[in-house]
């Protein structure tokens, strides 16, 4: 165990050395080899899911409860930044998901990219985002998440962007990398602002501020200097950071946009690990966020509304991997909620059976999608049960376990739900079973309306290569058993803070869940069965769920007539106050160049005459100094 | 009436001035060249005053004296030989023309 925890740095550099000698690979375009490219890659990450399955292992049955090692990157004056490596049980379970994730899909890609131009820069790619992921989950403080979250970041802007000669696709992953940004710069002045309440209060030199591990012991003395005066302002800016990421509500536009990458990137980047990075974040800063209640109640309103819209939203899609978007957003948000009601065990449970059953869902309709020469409308497809007959099985076992009825969702989804109940909110509980009523009725009404019924389009089908039947089996046993296996212990195995865990075995809650769920599923296939796909809302309503409340308008109205005109108003100021000084300093140091110019005529006796006049002044001046001061 | 060391000084002066006067406003190169000449017998007239005032058994400000006169010519010399250059090469000899290296 010594030789994996020593060495854990290598499950970081190994995607980084391998996209390096990608990238040499493909620019010299002698020996690029698919095979080769695949095969390196595939390699690495397996050498990393060993390592973080070991590293699991390690701590299932050690009781070491955490390993760091650091070093001093750069000091300036009291400030003290460190990089290194903090292993503990949740960037162990981060590691293992990432790693398993993308095995699976680096798999799959192998079949569904196969007939395209650029695969070994798509391979690049994917390298580079499991080194910068695996960055994030081993980094022992903020500011190495900061670096590493930009990282993915672009790697995930790299990612959406990858069919850039697609008008659309460029302008996503410009969406998505610029909302991100917002994100980022409430992290970077939350961190930025950490800094400074700590160097100003704390008087403890040299050490690590902005550790993981020391994140309790400075919060707390935080706290005590700032309670009322920002503190809880510093949590929220580093709250901003995870709303982005995990696309929670005003920042949940750019994920649907998202959906333009390939498939296989939107089931590992934007539904299993990368939006999970604002869960490791706020977990990661648990210890500080706990202290201000106002900032757990944002958490858990934010998660709460973000769950009920993206779901709403979900109704009405009809492109399938949008509509898997929305999913994932409110999930996440379920997951928000968990961590805003003191459950952080919950919720990281919930994000591990859903990083499987969401992956496994994308990956399926990227199956669909390639069988039917990328058509994405739900409305296009039909029967396809008995064409895909392997693929509908998998999607199947994907919507149950989402809708929450069985299989691995349904565990995760409760211990949520006992979170929930132990609150005894009404408004928060119906709220609860709404999203799930309304996450079940569009799991199955999109498995219905792909895979059952009658073929509605004659689309030419293509074949689908055996390895991506493969990841999605791969995919579905997780999916199907990870829930029960993990059920008993996980609680209480991975619980930030010592946090005492809820757990009501309440069957009626159970019971009364179970069946939303099935009234909803039931209520799909009706409609499916009616074909009222869009018919089953209200107009109203129906056109609000389709326009997604008609945010991005209200957004891009705010940016063109409130920002922009800031912007003018600004730039004014820059051209004409900030230019404007400069410029004068400019245009007085020519003047004056140009008056001393005219002196300069070109003849030599008017130069003859100022040295004549300059001399004989300076002579009288020293005759007549001379007499003043001796004859005087 | 007495002539003094002053007189012939005050004399130089005048004649310096002159010679500088002239070549400060003259248009004409040659009277530039002519007004150098008076400015450097201003400074002829003063070194021969000051060797005859002082000792007159050092005759150095009259050798000086020689000398001034000796180089002067070769001066003018010179200058009139660089005077017809430029008077081929211009068609005139009005100093205010010859702007060439003005920068």
């Amino acid at each position: 165990m010594e030789f994996i925890t020593d060495n854990i740095l290598i499950i970081m550099f190994l995607p980084i050395w391998v996209s390096l000698i990608l990238i040499l690979n493909a620019s010299s375009g002698v020996m690029e080899s698919k095979r080769l490219t695949s095969f390196l890659t595939i390699a690495s990450t397996t050498v990393g899911l060993i390592f973080s399955l070991a590293l699991m292992w390690n701590f299932v049955h050690n009781s070491t409860p955490s390993i760091e090692d650091n070093f001093l990157w750069f000091s300036a004056g009291d400030l003290n930044l460190y990089m290194g490596v903090l292993l503990d049980k949740i960037s162990a379970l981060f590691l293992v998901i990432l790693m398993s994730v993308s095995l699976v899909v680096q798999i799959y890609s192998h079949g569904y990219m196969n007939k395209d131009k650029n695969f070994s820069r798509y391979y690049i790619y994917l390298n580079l985002f499991n080194f910068s992921m695996a960055g994030l989950i081993l980094s022992s403080n903020l500011i190495q998440t900061y670096l590493f979250w930009e990282l993915v970041g672009v790697s995930s802007y790299l990612l959406i962007g990858f069919w850039f000669k697609k008008y659309s696709a460029s302008k996503a992953a410009k969406k998505a990398f610029i909302v991100n940004r917002i994100g980022d710069t409430g992290l970077l002045l939350g961190i930025i602002a950490l800094i400074y309440l700590s160097l100003t209060y704390l008087n403890t030199p040299g050490a690590d501020l902005l550790a993981y591990s020391n994140m309790q012991n400075i919060s707390e003395q935080i706290y005590v200097y700032a309670a009322n005066s920002g503190f809880d302002l510093i949590c929220i800016a580093l709250l901003m950071g995870a709303i982005a990421k995990s696309a929670q509500f005003p920042l949940h536009v750019w994920l649907a946009d998202a959906m333009e990458a390939p498939t296989p990137i939107s089931a590992l980047i934007h539904a299993a690990t990368m939006v999970a990075a604002g869960i490791f974040l706020i977990v990661r800063m648990y210890p500080m966020f706990i202290m201000s209640s106002l900032v757990m109640n944002i958490i858990l309103y934010v998660g709460l509304f973000t769950a009920l819209i993206t779901a709403f939203f979900a109704l009405t899609q009809t492109d399938i991997k949008r509509m898997l978007a929305y999913s994932t957003s409110s999930q996440l948000g379920l997951m928000f909620v968990g961590l805003g009601l003191l459950a952080p065990s919950a919720a990281l449970f919930h994000l591990t059976t859903h990083a499987f059953y969401k992956a496994l869902l994308f990956l399926s309709a990227g199956i669909v999608i390639k069988y039917l020469n990328n058509v994405q409308d739900m409305r296009k497809m039909g029967g396809l049960r008995k064409k895909l007959p392997f693929c509908a099985i998998c999607y199947f076992i994907g919507c149950v376990a989402l809708a929450g009825i069985t299989f691995s969702g349904y565990y995760s989804k409760e211990a949520i739900l006992s979170a929930v109940y132990q609150k005894h909110n009404v408004l928060l509980l119906t709220s609860f079973l709404f999203v799930s009523f309304m996450s079940a009725f569009y799991a199955f009404k999109s498995y219905f309306m792909v895979f059952e019924g009658t073929e509605r389009s004659t689309l030419i089908h293509s074949k689908i290569p055996v390895s991506m039947n493969l990841s999605v089996l791969l995919l579905a046993i997780p999916s199907l058993c990870l829930g029960l296996f993990l059920s008993k212990d996980f609680e209480n195995f991975i619980n930030p803070l010592g946090l005492q865990v809820i757990e009501l075995h309440n069957l009626k809650l159970i019971f009364v869940s179970l069946l939303v769920a099935i009234v909803a599923s039931l209520t799909a296939y009706w409609v499916v069965k009616k074909s009222y796909y869009n018919d089953f809302l209200p107009k109203l309503v129906y056109k609000l769920s389709i326009n997604k409340f008609y945010i991005d308008e209200i957004y891009n109205w705010l940016v063109n007539n409130i920002f922009l005109n800031a912007c003018k108003l600004i730039r004014i100021f820059d051209k004409y106050v900030v230019d404007g000084f400069v410029n004068f300093v400019a245009l007085f140091t020519r003047f004056m160049a140009w008056v001393v110019s005219k002196l300069q005529n070109g003849n030599v006796q008017t130069y003859l005459s100022y040295s004549v006049f300059l001399i004989g002044t300076i002579l009288i001046s020293i005759v007549g100094f001379y007499f003043w001061l001796f004859k005087g | 009436m007495n002539i003094s060391l002053t007189h012939y000084l005050i004399v130089a002066l005048i004649l310096f001035s002159i010679g500088l006067f002239g070549v400060i406003i003259s248009k004409n190169i040659i009277r530039i060249l002519i007004s150098i000449e008076l400015m450097l017998n201003a400074v002829n007239i003063n070194f021969v005053a000051f060797a005859s005032y002082n000792d007159g058994l050092l005759v150095n400000g009259m050798i000086f004296a020689l000398f001034i006169t000796a180089i002067s010519a070769a001066q003018v010399a010179i200058g009139i030989a660089i005077l017809i250059c430029i008077f081929r090469h211009k068609h005139s000899i009005n100093s205010e023309k010859i702007g060439e290296l003005k920068g």
